[in-house]
């Protein structure tokens, strides 16, 4: 089957999925205890004929199928609707700005993450066995038994005064040029990126050591080392990056584990991104927010997938395109 | 007796010269406001920024007194019925328009006329606006009204320019988020979680404040903004202070704890709805009086304040001294005495269970209290009372729930047996007395207290103009309140901030706290201690460390890769077959 | 060349091959980390969950605490030899008796969410797995969704929806978590399928629930024990996050809820290292333990994985 028609039928699948995962949502919504309105329109001031109006103006009053059919066309559309606790702006816009600002601090983790798991990884397959793979492979996984917040706290303690104590920003800084302005960004992604990364190597430490120890017994290694390539030529030309291609798809797998911990990370930074918000909108139950950020999350996933799957097709060479 | 014209005095700081300028405040806090709608906005972050951004005919002094502002005098015909103001000849929009009398009466008539909950009942006995020229405007009340002065310090004086036209649900769907107001700060941009930043109005006719620019800066924890503040990243906390910093910042020699009483309290809401659907048990007075008698509200004090707020009596806040009834003697915490009351009452415990029922044997003295989950005291708050209760025989079973939850339970049926809520006020009496009034039951009244001879007094004092006859009345409704125990109020809270002196000074520590709905006064008069000559932050060696960090691990990562062992290889270098990934 | 695809899939490239090969990948790690000192690893999981289980156990017996003896004006206090070995909390308990009385609760909601997810995770597995499909298709792309669906935001939403008590809290993780142990114990189940003593089963006419109970679970609960193990491990963290982020009752007191506590009474202002750092140590050590545990006794259960 052709690649075009494999990534029509990835993508499909993917939307259909999207569809229940928002079937879900909306069935979840309608099961809060308390009037909606009432949480929309908290002052007890208003009057019950305001409060119809402000039903009706919301759509909360018509039956329950024509308003799922709405929401489905919304969310698709991008509207997810009003928030609560910022009394009727759209979910859309808060969201979106807050998603950037998570894709600042996961991307530059993640990112991190690979290189050091590879590294750390390639180190370990190759001395296997050794001391040096038991206590590589030790310390990974106790990092990775660590609850990221509480990385996140010992950090914060042990770096309190000479690290910003969060926020993405110095507090109305006045920045001379976009450099400065960089470096404040920076400054403050030190941190939260560093906890954010320590969380996550290990798992890519385990997966490029066993990726590369079965790489290394195929046999075009072996042939490799007959035709005379010195082991060092071997790893970095040969094994590694054949090595590094499950890595693609756990990266993908690994989102969910990734958006766990830097919900954590941004709260305990406070750092202006979508888990933070999901945090803040938690504590003041702003339900449309909740689930905003988590659509938004959940298609992100999605889309993280689809491409890793596509990707993978491409890369892998023992994969069949006809 | 009649208030008559203040003058210019408490709003135009005198003797400016000497008092450097310009500098950037920044504020740390918690919350930050839900809209910038004067008409919707329902936190006290919201209504802060509102008293900043917009004036209004008067305003609070220090002493919470009301006092002149945009109306530099105003005087009242000798029945009380009319109020003639004389505004201010230079306040000006944000946007450049001269504010004249005509937005004022345009103000009053648009809230009259599209019946705005917020303000609803500020205008609520207006029956006539009229202008006359451009700086007077006369209001004509149809009946004696003792509370307009505060009043008029509550209604934000709006632009007809920039809101006329409007039917009802557009002015509570506006999102202002580019307000233009006559105050003396500007809103110049919200980053909705992050900050807030308003900028001096150096036109503005009280006088410019002294900074260049406020930042509020929103934070997602309480430890993150003490770090901030002992970091010197904020100048002020003003505020929502946890207990529990106090005392580490009190041993910081750069900061300064300031606390002041506030106008908010904490109750228990007994539901005496007589056809709601709590325990049957609360309705009697004497089960509310007994349960009053076994809270040790100074415990209270030291388990959830600790220290720092005043057990509670009536409902209205004794941060408005003038009108908290301080003749009240605080019910007892006496255990013994609850008993006794309860058995004389009829309340035994006829099954020997440890729980009492009614003098019917119907109904047990079980009780379920509702608290907010989002702050662990409230939990703790109920825990305790839970063991006092215990002691009296009545069996207390805590539930914590999210506001909305809360609501739903009161709201309309009245289902909920109690539950732990809070209350801020003004400094006038009068919407603290108001939530007890039986036509208030579905409305702000939420414990379903209904009494005609309290209902008749609360009319009775909004008509009293003279001060001195209105506080007795005031006196009396409270103790009514009080003796029949509706609400068992736990402490009147103070407002804990603290702020950095090694770089602004003049902050303004008044009643409500250093800054406010109340207190309009920190903003204007804080100013630099020293000129300040604009110090570039040097982010130069956090960079080179962070840049410093990622180059090392590539480096590392290089180098592990590079070292292989060349055991078991041929060294014999031929051409590389094709490697099988297609690079 | 790479061994053949364990299980038959409806796609076309045999993507999903390489997550089976990634749980060959985990698979084999846990044969290295095995070989970590002899079976020292599965040892050292095994002393460690001893001795947190007999904490969890025994604390009752030995150690009193009322969750009600509030002394505000207590709070904090430094450890002290002979006295609170751990200092107070924010309310002035001992953290040394909220540690051990909150292994309990940290280890039940571990454990109890664990078997309600091996329990789902189980059964699909086995029916996809065994009657293939159409079934096996429809229960794989449910797996599928919540595979995809991130753990800990879902996880908000439904407990900020249930509200905060235990009860929901084991159910959602036990709810969320069984993806894992369904994919698994499906190849496993596929893999037998085609062994020839099923077949002969088959073939002298014996029924689809004998054959399943008497012959694919046999074989299959061993092979979960490991991934039992780990989920507990998981489960452990997420309820510890869960509580962090104030989900959970605030009645009880587990290792989460402490470093909740400590974190919005302001512990790390005030210095109260004793009180947010024993917590969190004995969250890794326990997880460690279990991972420790899970991974060893992988290796002696299933032989099969003995690769090379």
């Amino acid at each position: 089957m052709e690649m075009r028609t494999y990534i029509l039928r990835r993508a499909v699948t993917a939307f259909a999925v999207f569809l229940v995962i928002l079937t879900i949502n909306f069935i979840i919504f309608h099961t809060i205890p308390g009037d909606p309105i009432r949480t929309l329109f908290q002052d007890p001031r208003i009057s019950p004929e305001d409060l119809a109006q402000l039903r009706h103006s919301f759509g909360l009053d018509k039956p329950l199928w024509e308003q799922y059919v709405i929401y489905m066309k919304n969310s698709l559309t991008g509207d997810m609707g009003r928030s609560f606790s910022y009394y009727g702006d759209p979910v859309g816009n808060i969201v979106k700005v807050r998603l950037i600002n998570t894709l600042i601090l996961v991307g530059s983790a993640s990112v991190l993450a690979l290189i050091m798991g590879v590294a750390i990884g390639t180190v370990a397959a190759w001395k296997r066995n050794t001391k040096t793979d038991f206590s590589l492979l030790g310390s990974s996984l106790f990092l990775y038994s660590m609850p990221t917040f509480w990385l996140g706290m010992l950090m914060l303690f042990a770096l309190s005064g000479s690290v910003p104590s969060g926020g993405m920003y110095t507090p109305g800084a006045d920045y001379a040029n976009v450099f400065d302005q960089f470096l404040d960004l920076m400054h403050h992604l030190v941190v939260p990126m560093t906890v954010l990364t320590l969380v996550l190597f290990g798992q890519y430490v385990m997966i490029m050591r066993s990726s590369l120890i079965d790489v290394l017994s195929e046999d075009f290694i072996v042939t490799a080392s007959a035709k005379g390539l010195t082991g060092k030529e071997i790893l970095r030309h040969h094994a590694v990056p054949n090595a590094m291609l499950p890595l693609v798809t756990i990266t993908a797998i690994n989102l969910s584990f990734v958006v766990g911990g830097a919900i954590q990370t941004e709260t305990v930074f406070s750092w202006p991104g979508v888990g933070r918000l999901m945090y803040d909108a938690l504590i003041t139950r702003d339900y449309p927010i909740l689930q905003g950020s988590f659509l938004v999350v959940t298609a992100v996933a999605l889309l993280a997938n689809l491409v890793a799957d596509v990707t993978y097709a491409f890369l892998d060479p023992r994969v069949k395109i006809r | 007796m009649v208030l008559s014209s203040a003058g210019f005095l408490g709003v135009v700081r005198a003797a400016d010269e000497g008092v450097p300028s310009g500098g950037t405040l920044r504020i740390g806090w918690l919350q930050e406001q839900d809209t910038l709608n004067p008409f919707v906005t329902n936190t006290v972050q919201g209504r802060m920024i509102q008293k900043v951004i917009y004036d209004t005919l008067l305003m609070w002094n220090k002493e919470l007194v009301p006092t002149a502002s945009l109306a530099s005098s105003w005087t009242t015909s000798t029945d009380g019925l009319e109020w003639t103001y004389n505004l201010v000849h230079n306040a000006t929009w944000s946007d450049g328009q001269a504010l004249k009398a005509s937005d004022v009466k345009f103000t009053f008539d648009m809230i009259k006329t599209l019946d705005l909950s917020a303000f609803k009942d500020q205008v609520k006995f207006i029956s006539n606006v009229t202008t006359s020229g451009d700086y007077q405007v006369v209001v004509k009340y149809s009946g004696q009204v003792g509370t307009i002065a505060s009043d008029m310090c509550l209604v934000p004086i709006l632009p007809e320019h920039i809101w006329t036209g409007m039917n009802k649900s557009q002015a509570l769907a506006a999102t202002n988020e580019a307000p233009v107001g006559s105050g003396p700060f500007k809103l110049t941009s919200w980053v909705k979680g992050t900050s807030v930043e308003l900028t001096a109005n150096k036109d503005y006719w009280g006088g410019a404040p002294h900074v260049d620019k406020v930042v509020f800066e929103f934070y997602a924890n309480s430890e993150a903004m003490i770090n901030a503040l002992r970091n010197n990243e904020i100048d002020i906390i003003p505020k929502e202070l946890p207990p529990t910093s106090i005392s580490v910042l009190n041993q910081d020699e750069n900061v300064k704890v300031a606390t002041n009483v506030d106008l908010y309290y904490r109750e228990i809401s007994i539901n005496c709805d007589a056809t709601g659907q709590g325990n049957p048990t609360l309705r009697d007075v004497h089960v509310r009086q007994a349960l009053s008698m076994a809270v040790d509200k100074s415990v209270l004090v030291d388990l959830v304040q600790l220290g720092s707020a005043e057990p509670g009596s009536t409902i209205v806040q004794k941060a408005a001294s003038a009108w908290w009834n301080a003749n009240e003697t605080l019910w007892p915490f006496n255990i013994s005495m609850a008993n006794d009351l309860l058995n004389d009452s009829g309340y035994l415990d006829f099954d020997d269970d440890g729980i009492r029922e009614s003098p019917d044997h119907a109904t047990e003295m079980s009780y379920t209290l509702l608290v907010l989950s989002r702050w662990p005291e409230e939990m703790r708050t109920g825990q305790q009372i839970q063991t006092w209760w215990q002691q009296i025989g009545v069996k207390l079973t805590v539930q914590s729930a999210d506001a909305n939850t809360i609501n739903s339970y009161v709201y309309p049926d009245y289902k909920q047996d109690m539950f732990l809520w809070g209350y801020s006020g003004q400094p006038d009496p009068n919407f603290s007395l108001l939530i007890m009034l039986s036509n208030q039951i579905g409305d702000w009244n939420d414990c379903g207290y209904a009494n005609a001879s309290y209902d008749a007094l609360y009319d009775q004092q909004a008509t009293t103009v003279n001060v001195e006859q209105r506080k007795t009345i005031v006196n009396q409704m409270q103790d009514i309140i009080y003796k029949d125990a509706p609400y068992i109020v736990l402490y009147y809270t103070t407002a804990k901030g603290a702020y950095r002196i090694d770089k602004f000074t003049g902050f303004v520590n008044m009643p409500t706290g250093l800054l406010s709905d109340v207190n309009r006064f920190t903003l204007r008069e804080v100013h630099l201690i020293t000129a300040e000559t604009p110090a570039k932050t040097d982010y130069t060696p956090w960079a080179i460390a962070a840049v410093g960090i990622i180059v090392a691990l590539v480096a590392i990562a290089y180098a592990m890769m590079r070292r292989g062992g060349g055991k078991e290889v041929n060294p014999r270098a031929e051409q590389r077959p094709e490697p099988p990934l297609k690079k | 060349m790479t061994p053949p695809v364990e299980g038959s899939e409806a796609e076309f490239f045999q993507i999903n091959r390489r997550r089976d090969t990634m749980t060959r990948y985990w698979k084999r790690s846990q044969k290295s980390l095995r070989l970590l000192g002899g079976s020292g690893m599965g040892i050292a999981g095994l002393v460690i969950l001893i001795i947190f289980l007999g904490i969890a156990l025994l604390t009752p017996v030995f150690v009193h605490f009322d969750k009600n003896a509030f002394d505000p004006y207590a709070r904090f206090k430094p450890p002290v030899w002979g006295g609170p070995w751990l200092g107070t909390d924010e309310v002035g308990r001992d953290v040394l008796a909220e540690l051990l009385y909150g292994s309990r609760i940290s280890l039940l909601v571990g454990v109890t969410a664990s078997a309600i997810s091996v329990l789902i995770g189980g059964t699909i597995g086995v029916f996809s797995g065994y009657f293939g499909r159409l079934i096996e298709e429809g229960m794989m792309r449910f797996t599928d969704i919540f595979l995809v669906i991130p753990q800990l935001p879902f996880m908000m939403l439904i407990a900020a929806l249930a509200g905060p008590n235990l009860l929901n809290i084991i159910l959602v993780i036990g709810v969320l978590s069984w993806p894992s142990t369904a994919r698994l114990v499906r190849s496993q189940v596929i893999t037998l399928k085609e062994r020839t003593f099923i077949e002969r089963a088959r073939a002298i006419g014996a029924g689809d629930g004998h054959i399943i109970r008497r012959h694919i679970l046999p074989n299959v609960i061993p092979l979960m024990f490991a991934n039992t193990v780990l989920i507990i491990a998981i489960a452990i963290l997420t309820e510890s996050t869960l509580s962090f982020l104030g989900l959970s009752d605030p009645l009880v007191i587990s290792w989460g809820s402490m470093l909740h506590y400590a974190f919005t009474s302001l512990a790390m202002s005030n210095g109260a290292w004793w009180y947010f750092v024993p917590p969190g140590f004995c969250i890794a050590l326990v997880v460690l333990g279990f991972t420790f545990f899970g991974y060893a006794m992988d290796e002696i259960l299933n032989p099969k994985l003995r690769r090379r």
